[in-house]
């Protein structure tokens, strides 16, 4: 059966975040604090700015804005803070090593190709 | 003009990472050697081309992409057009979000590390559709940036954009999927979408 916490499932399909609190796993304690009838439309801009922030595609202003917004909401700091680590972590894991051999491959293909000019 | 002579010296220090490039892309190890055989094959053919100062790992990244789209999709069997679902935004968020809270004293990193093994992260990418993997891995695994993806991919950053949007929270699910199957998300952990998933083995 569905837990009775699950009142966030109807939120709106964009997954805009209309109280970030709601996805705080039961609220954390910086959930009280957040005045998000204010706060809304910076949460909104901010999260949906999330990823042009971190790939840095922002231009410097936006840059400042995200940051100011961050400063002031907990909730919007740790959003940002989990897909950053996320983020470096999928870069971590994702990478295989070469084998040994295929430096040596690719030499002998180079020098297989044309004769050296020297 | 770039001297072809250099040209082993300069490209080879990419090699490790077109290779590792190469496998996410292909997902086979000796696809990947093709690949990366093929791309430095043409690198060195077009490198009079190239102009010394400009970015040669980028250069040699577009090369490599080129000829994975070219020679190599076509043999993969598996549909471009598989659909992905549609996930809400920060979904993994909504769900691990407070692993670190819940044991204090770790970071998120430290925890998502714990929780995402290399196979798994490899696996989840693997697992994307090539039309939003391979900006993913441009992105997030290399750090390219819009610009230099939509260039690779010959698309217009628009569309770099929208892809890596859906690609990634279709990551994010499959991350999850992930660490629910293996009771990784256990108690103290909200599941919004399915709580009887949450109940596997504990580790």
């Amino acid at each position: 059966m569905n837990s009775p916490t699950n009142a966030s499932e109807s939120r709106d399909p964009n997954g805009e975040p209309e109280n970030p609190n709601a996805s705080h796993l039961g609220g954390g304690p910086m959930a009280a604090s957040h005045e998000h009838e204010h706060a809304q439309g910076y949460c909104r801009e901010a999260i949906r700015d999330l990823y042009l922030y971190l790939d840095q595609e922002l231009s410097s202003d936006q840059m400042a804005a995200v940051q100011i917004h961050l400063h002031e909401c907990s909730p919007c700091f740790e959003a940002f803070d989990f897909e950053a680590e996320l983020k470096m972590v999928i870069a971590s894991r994702a990478r295989d090593e070469a084998p040994e051999h295929l430096r040596d491959r690719l030499l002998a293909m180079l020098q297989s190709l044309d004769p050296p000019v020297v | 003009m770039a001297d072809q002579e250099s040209f082993a010296e300069q490209a080879m220090p990419y090699m490790g990472q077109l290779y590792s490039a190469a496998v996410r892309m292909t997902r086979n190890s000796a696809d990947a050697e093709d690949l990366v055989q093929e791309t430095f094959l043409r690198g060195y053919r077009g490198f009079k081309g190239f102009e010394q100062g400009s970015n040669l790992r980028a250069w040699l990244y577009r090369i490599l992409t080129n000829t994975f789209i070219n020679q190599y999709r076509s043999r993969q069997r598996r549909p471009d057009e598989t659909d992905l679902g549609e996930q809400e935004d920060l979904f993994l968020f909504r769900r691990l979000g407070g692993l670190e809270a819940a044991r204090a004293g770790r970071s998120a990193e430290d925890e998502l590390m714990d929780v995402f093994t290399d196979s798994a992260v490899k696996d989840a990418l693997d697992d994307l559709p090539e039309n939003f993997r391979v900006p993913v891995l441009l992105a997030d695994v290399d750090g390219f940036s819009y610009k230099e993806i939509a260039e690779m991919l010959d698309i217009p950053i628009g569309t770099v954009m929208s892809r890596l949007h859906r690609g990634r929270k279709a990551l994010q699910k499959r991350l999850y999927d992930y660490a629910s199957t293996r009771g990784m998300v256990g108690a103290g952990f909200e599941d919004p979408s399915a709580a009887e998933t949450s109940t596997g083995p504990s580790h």
